[in-house]
């Protein structure tokens, strides 16, 4: 069975900002990406966000994470994490993987069956970005979950 | 509203109530979409392709059957021939 690993960040709101993201350490796998969790943690009012999954193929300057095994007896992970980027990672243009537009108040998860899920390449620095693209007010602080297999 | 097997699934939560989505993830370009209806007029439910067998995005649909599996055996064998040409001069 596969292993698998939740990377966990968080940002303050502002617009192309990305708020976690994930990369491949190396040429040796392809992470699956099954689940996105989503919430705003702190002064949030009834503004909007538009928030965008996308294809990174450089991690930028980011707090690191590391991702943590579901199974406390799994290894260390493959993949790098990042949070609270100061430097936002190289998105590729057109690779937008999953987009929605949500209230501040509320909170998101998306989930699929991991052999559905979104697959990396196995390239050095590849990985998935979570990021918002727009804000209309405010700059709460909000959290995302990445989950994936390996 | 009819979607695959193992179709993905969103949950939205806020002040007015929860509001749950399926959601399919294409296998030609990797994106995901909700699947709001599959019934005319109400939305795009995206396609199906027959070469694969698999559910495929709006904007894939019409389009030659390449899977994403595909897409990324080329990637991966082109930033290899990268790497080799790097490491070489």
């Amino acid at each position: 069975m596969s292993r698998r690993y939740s990377t966990a960040g968080d940002q303050a709101a502002a617009a192309t900002i990305t708020i976690v993201s994930i990369d491949n350490k190396g040429t040796t796998i392809r992470p699956i990406l099954y689940e996105l969790d989503y919430g705003t943690i702190a002064a949030a009012a009834d503004n909007a966000f538009h928030m965008i999954l996308g294809r990174i193929t450089a991690i930028g300057t980011a707090t690191a994470v590391t991702p943590q095994p579901i199974d406390d007896g799994d290894p260390a992970s493959l993949m790098d994490g990042g949070s609270n980027h100061t430097g936002e990672p190289t998105y590729t243009a057109g690779e937008t993987i999953l987009q929605f537009g949500i209230n501040q108040q509320a909170t998101f998860r998306w989930v699929v069956p991991p052999e559905e899920g979104i697959t990396i390449a196995a390239v050095n620095n590849e990985g998935l970005g979570f990021k918002y693209q727009a804000v209309s007010g405010g700059t709460p602080n909000s959290v995302a979950s990445l989950f994936h297999q390996e | 509203m009819i979607t695959p097997r193992k179709a993905g699934y969103g949950i939205l939560t806020s002040a007015k109530g929860v509001t749950e989505m399926d959601t399919c993830t294409c296998k030609h370009c990797g994106k995901v979409w909700v699947v709001r209806s599959t019934k005319k007029g109400e939305g795009d439910p995206g396609g199906w392709c027959r070469i694969c067998m698999k559910a495929i995005c709006p904007e894939c649909s019409g389009k030659p059957c390449k899977p994403f599996e595909k897409k990324l055996d080329e990637y991966e064998a082109k930033m290899k021939f990268v790497r080799e040409f790097e490491n070489a001069t």
